[in-house]
């Protein structure tokens, strides 16, 4: 990957929310009262189901992510990404229902869709080994 | 089926399957034939002269030291179908000493769930029964055929019990996975309700594929996670691993798929990648006779750094390219029977011919010799990311620091 992804939050801890965050108008549908997501969350490509109902909560962070090409590995020509702000938080890599990891990115990973490989649809620091994010726009919700 | 209980997928489905039916499908997947000799894991290295050339070490059990790595006795698989028998037929308090005759038991054969979501074209396609196991001899260890029907069952139910179990959990793990099965981890109030919340996975499991470049790896694992295939394979080089779901016999299990493309230089695929593997499918392609030269390069790597208890499943893809066949189906089953505990099938990613079903018999391989609760813990966050280690030829055994040479 070309562009290095780092967070353009000041370097703080990873959240850790006693109390839901709340969602923003355009994601009051997906998130339930306790800040997990309310539906399947698919790729968008090719609709595999990458986390079940409840298998993450919702989380306010700014990434920024790459922009999704057809293979996550190919470099983002022209540079650039997308910063993005609304994620789904999963604490155990393996709540997923299925996801690809790709290659380190510095001390990044990125995460795609296991089946099409469409992404990055989501990050992951490894400093932080109980933290992955889903971005909400980069996916669809069932 | 999908969502019901252990219990409840274990009675619903043996009706659905007939088990001595086998289809297309399957016919690829051929047993490993059990033969006279004693095949070792490393092909022609002859390690056993016969079944009696250790005599105090019982039928079957004596071999040389080293990095030789013994199966551990059949026994234990008709004990863990009769255990599964138990199942299909509603609880019993608890695990009976077996003793009863290991043929008597049916086997129940289980439909696989395909795979990957949303598919239609999966409920048109007929699905295939897993194969049953073979009820006589034991497709593990080849030492003594006698041995394994001699030897006690009981003995095998307490690790250590005289038997070298090379593996203290392989003993007890049919008692794990028997009784385990009579007490679900999950909470057993939900797991009877037929439309179920979503819960973790019964199961982790790691499985690697490997083999030589351009063999076709990438392809057979998307395939089994999605009815689509790329034509113009697609560089693999970015992805490490994946995580897929699977469903098998009611129990979900996570696969942690590791795809070693791009790694086929055979040092710098790390030690660690074969260590925490369950399951290993070493692929090569009929179509070119190279590939399957480097397959004994392969297992020397999987001798060297693998878990002696790693299912093995040797996979000859590009079946769709017959025309250009350059490895006859003879001498890949040979090359299989040679080594303990491996299976053999050809599969045509691009034809989608037996990929779900390798993958399913090699979970399905890996869950019978697993206890629960071993496997419910032992995966987690903490294999994220392999970095190569330092190179190490595969004819050096590993470094030991403190031996001293004299």
């Amino acid at each position: 990957m070309a562009a290095p992804c780092a967070e353009m939050e000041p370097a703080a801890p990873p959240p850790s929310p006693p109390a839901p965050p709340a969602a923003a108008p355009g994601s009051a549908g997906l998130v339930c009262a306790q800040g997990r997501n309310l539906r399947a969350v698919l790729c968008q490509r090719c609709g595999s189901r990458v986390l079940l109902p409840g298998a993450a909560t919702f989380a306010r962070r700014e990434l920024l992510l790459p922009a999704m090409r057809k293979k996550a590995a190919a470099a983002a020509a022209g540079g650039g990404g997308d910063v993005l702000r609304e994620h789904w938080l999963v604490r155990d890599m393996f709540s997923f229902e299925n996801v690809g990891f790709t290659r380190d990115v510095g001390n990044v990973k990125f995460l795609v869709c296991a089946d099409c490989e469409a992404g990055p649809i989501g990050w992951h620091c490894l400093d932080d080994k109980d933290s992955f994010y889903v971005a909400l726009e980069r996916v669809a919700h069932e | 089926m999908l969502q019901s209980s252990k219990e409840g997928a274990d009675a619903a489905v043996p009706a659905e399957t007939a088990p001595t039916g086998i289809s297309k499908q399957t016919a690829g997947c051929a047993e490993p034939q059990s033969t006279a000799a004693h095949p070792s894991r490393r092909p022609g290295q002859g390690r056993d002269a016969g079944p009696h050339s250790h005599p105090a070490a019982g039928p079957g059990r004596g071999r040389p030291g080293g990095r030789s790595r013994p199966r551990h006795c059949g026994a234990a698989r008709p004990r863990l179908r009769r255990g599964r028998g138990r199942c299909a037929g509603g609880r019993g308090p608890g695990r009976a000493a077996p003793g009863g005759g290991g043929g008597a038991v049916p086997v129940p054969v289980a439909v696989p769930v395909p795979l990957g979501q949303g598919r239609a074209a999966a409920a048109s396609r007929p699905r295939c029964p897993l194969l049953p196991v073979p009820r006589s001899g034991r497709r593990r260890w080849r030492g003594g055929r006698g041995g394994s029907a001699a030897l006690p069952h009981a003995s095998l139910m307490e690790p250590g019990s005289g038997l070298p179990q090379r593996r203290a959990g392989g003993g007890g793990l049919d008692l794990g996975a028997g009784s385990a099965a009579g007490s679900p981890a999950l909470s057993g109030g939900q797991s009877r309700r037929r439309k179920q919340p979503p819960r973790p996975a019964d199961f982790k499991l790691q499985v690697i594929i490997i083999g030589s470049r351009g063999v076709g790896k990438t392809s057979l694992m998307e395939r089994f996670t999605d009815d689509t295939f790329c034509e113009a394979c697609k560089s693999t080089v970015g992805v490490d691993f994946k995580i897929k779901t699977v469903e098998l016999r009611g129990k979900k299990i996570r696969l942690q798929i590791w795809d070693t493309a791009g790694q086929e230089r055979f040092n710098s695929i790390t030690s660690a990648y074969y260590r925490s593997a369950k399951g290993i499918i070493l692929v090569y392609d009929i179509t070119k006779k190279e590939t399957f030269d480097d397959l004994p390069k392969w297992m020397k790597m999987i001798d060297k750094y693998a878990s002696e208890d790693a299912e093995l499943l040797l996979v000859g893809n590009k079946l769709d390219c017959e025309v250009d066949r350059e490895i006859s189906r003879q001498q890949g089953e040979k090359f299989a029977q040679q080594i303990t505990g491996m299976r053999f099938c050809e599969a045509s990613a691009k034809d989608n011919f037996n990929v779900d079903e390798i993958f399913l018999k090699l979970v399905d391989d890996i869950l019978k010799k697993m206890p629960l609760d071993v496997i419910r813990n032992e995966l987690s966050n903490s294999i994220l990311s392999l970095q190569p280690e330092p190179e190490i030829p595969p004819e050096l055994p590993p470094p030991r620091p403190h031996v001293r040479c004299c």
